[in-house]
């Protein structure tokens, strides 16, 4: 049966149309099209109007001109001068046939002209639309009623053929626009498809093949700066910096591993050396003491392992707010004043007020409080601590007069586990936290000599929080 | 003598616990289980409650607290946990808790805030003069005297010897410290702390002849006029 056939042809047709208005491309042209052939049809419309207005204007006109013929042979003649003229002009129209006429003596009966019969009339004397026969046959037209002083009454029209055939060919020329627009539109949403599909389609099958791991691919460069291209460079970035990220924590991963073999290898001789009977209750304390302090040590470094990568994955910016580094900074020193005053160096502060800094308070502090702790295990007499805000950032500054470490070295400052002098006690990871916590915050860290030419000055930038 | 439920899944650890309270003299009840750790700690009254954040079955330990707290308990309550966050200390707080300690720790840190919270929480409301043998603080003069003889303080010294006064006889930690006086949660690397408190020593107990302040080998300081244990330096 042809219901049976026509169903999965049907079922076939839909599921295309539905794949299709899945594509928000195909959507986003569709309707915009559909909007847009909306509008041009509001103004075809209202040209329509305009016309047909124009043209009733024209034809009522031309009516009336006839008319005050007619009437203007009405007071030369009397009435057989318009019956004449009627003939006349009925003769005259033969083949085009478009002025009607019908005269009729006051009880009705015709005088002269080409309509039936009289019509059923509006009481107004203005234009009005209504259907006569002429020639037998029912034609439709405009018209106006004039009754003479004697009584006789005149229909004077016109046909509406013109006015219909005007209407007509606008009318059509719309529906054929608007059905050329809808086949426009659906290829058009078609086309526009099947291009947003092959720009996302890079990006697809880059970000499909990155998912099982693959993660130095990258999305083709685009040509021209379009929304697209500037997607597939921010993509790109972002993988960069997740690779980025990945590399790190390979890279910790291995340093742990050769940190935690040191330590634990300490731990091992020390439990050795004990391990024998008869060892002394002396010696097995120290072992045990030495032994807990090596794991103290080691779970303090991986607590600052840990506050690192928290730190790089951005969790903690959720806490952030104004706060005002000046006075950070001074609890910091005050904390350290006691240390610095029993190492014999001066510890002193320059701090702007309301150095206001968008951050968190505590990360604040730990940053400060690792710089000013360097600072202290190398100064020879002096470390100062200054906070700027005059500029375009807001500038904390560490500086100290002691050895101060070479150009080259400075490069690595603030890699896990990197320790230029090795003789002071440390984990490697002051630093490293500190650039953990700046770049948090959006700041830079730089290093230089100090302002005689010796020492070590580490200067801190944060962006000063939009005002408003 | 306190009474101390143990909120913990780890039975080696819960058992590591009670083990060193019951040598101190306390005595302590063990819950592995979240439901019935519920049911423990309204039926019977406690001195404080030792609560391990993670618990079988995926219960969050704070998810306790806070139904404790609801029900208007309260037990202080010390939050065990591996999360090292300051935003998981943070939550822990916010849901109730009155410490926070991050495994793994030593006992003595435990036992020294235990005691701290034990004390805070049975110490009266008037607490605005404070008094350690011939050491008296006021509080809201911000006064000190030792023996009748005013001692001058620097703010934050004041705020030091508050707390060690408050927790008088009892071990406090370096971190309680560092938590309380300066509100700080990283570790300072060097000896900071070390070197305040021997300032503060320095002021409090020159010329005295029983010393106040003493140093806990391997665990933190004491305000005390008995001489404790293990005492060194």
């Amino acid at each position: 049966m042809a219901h049976d056939a026509s169903t999965p042809w049907l079922r076939r047709y839909g599921r295309a149309i539905s794949r299709h208005w899945h594509s928000a491309a195909f959507r986003i042209t569709l309707n915009y099209g559909l909007l847009t052939i909306l509008t041009t049809l509001i103004l075809l419309l209202f040209i329509y109007t305009q016309v047909v207005g124009v043209l009733r204007t024209q034809l009522s006109n031309q009516i009336g001109h006839a008319e005050q013929r007619l009437v203007g042979m009405f007071d030369a003649g009397g009435i057989s001068a318009v019956v004449d003229a009627i003939d006349l002009a009925i003769a005259d129209e033969l083949d085009g046939g478009e002025d009607l006429y019908l005269l009729t003596d006051g009880d009705g009966r015709k005088l002269a002209g080409n309509v039936a019969a009289m019509v059923a009339h509006p009481g107004h004397t203005g234009l009005f639309e209504t259907n006569v026969i002429l020639r037998g046959e029912q034609v439709g037209g405009y018209f106006k009623l004039r009754t003479f002083p004697d009584g006789q009454i005149l229909l004077i029209g016109h046909e509406a053929g013109r006015i219909d055939r005007v209407t007509d060919m606008i009318l059509q020329g719309i529906g054929a626009a608007v059905a050329l627009a809808l086949v426009l539109v659906v290829l058009g949403a078609y086309v526009f498809r099947r291009e947003f599909e092959r720009r996302v389609g890079a990006l697809r099958t880059t970000a499909r093949r990155i998912g099982p791991g693959q993660l130095s691919l990258r999305v083709p460069h685009a040509h021209g700066s379009d929304e697209f291209s500037h997607l597939n460079h921010d993509v790109n970035a972002m993988l960069d910096r997740i690779e980025h990220l990945m590399t790190g924590v390979r890279h910790v991963s291995d340093t742990i591993a050769h940190d935690l073999r040191t330590p634990l290898m300490r731990m091992q001789a020390r439990l050795q050396s004990v391990r024998h009977p008869g060892a002394s209750t002396a010696g097995l304390r120290r072992a045990v003491d030495g032994v807990a302090e090596e794991i103290d040590r080691l779970n303090t470094l991986l607590g600052k392992l840990l506050q690192i990568s928290e730190l790089e994955a951005g969790v903690r910016r959720k806490t952030f707010g104004p706060r005002r580094l000046d006075l950070i900074a001074a609890d910091v020193v005050d904390l350290y004043s006691a240390l610095a005053e029993d190492r014999r160096v001066t510890l002193a502060l320059r701090a702007d007020r309301q150095a206001i800094v968008q951050g968190d308070a505590e990360l604040l502090a730990n940053a400060c409080a690792n710089l000013i702790d360097n600072a202290l295990k190398y100064a020879h007499d002096t470390v100062l601590v200054r906070v700027e805000a005059g500029g375009e950032e807001v500038i904390l500054t560490v500086e100290d007069d002691g050895p101060g470490i070479p150009q080259e070295s400075t490069l690595r400052l603030g890699e896990r586990f990197y320790r230029p002098d090795t003789t002071q006690e440390g984990l490697g990871l002051g630093l490293a936290s500190v650039k953990a916590i700046v770049s948090l915050h959006g700041g830079g860290l730089a290093f230089s000599a100090g302002a005689g030419g010796t020492g070590l000055m580490v200067r801190l930038g944060f962006p000063k929080p939009a005002s408003g | 003598m306190w009474r101390c439920l143990i909120i913990e899944d780890d039975c080696e650890n819960a058992r590591y616990i009670a083990k060193g309270l019951a040598e101190l003299g306390h005595v302590s009840v063990i819950c592995h289980d979240s439901v019935q750790a519920l049911e423990r700690a309204t039926q019977s009254s406690w001195d404080v409650i030792i609560l391990d954040r993670m618990l079988p079955n995926g219960v969050d330990g704070l998810a306790i607290l806070s139904t404790l707290r609801s029900l208007g308990q309260a037990t202080p309550v010390l939050v065990l946990s591996a999360l090292t966050g300051t935003d998981e200390k943070i939550s822990g707080l916010n849901a109730g808790g009155d410490d926070y300690l991050i495994k793994p720790f030593s006992f003595s840190e435990l036992v020294a805030r235990l005691n701290a919270l034990i004390r805070r929480s049975q110490a009266g409301a008037d607490q605005r003069r404070l008094q350690v043998a011939d050491l008296v603080a006021y509080l809201d003069s911000g006064k000190v005297e030792r023996s009748g003889k005013p001692i001058a303080l620097q703010p934050r010294e004041l705020r030091l010897l508050t707390y060690l006064m408050l927790n008088a006889h009892n071990t406090v930690t370096r971190t309680m410290l560092l938590e309380h006086v300066w509100d700080y949660r990283f570790d300072p690397q060097s000896n900071v702390i070390d070197v305040q408190i021997s300032r503060l020593r320095r002021k409090v107990d020159a010329g005295q002849a029983t010393s106040l302040i003493h140093t806990i080998r391997g665990a933190g300081y004491t305000l005390s006029d008995r001489v404790p244990a293990a005492e060194a330096g």
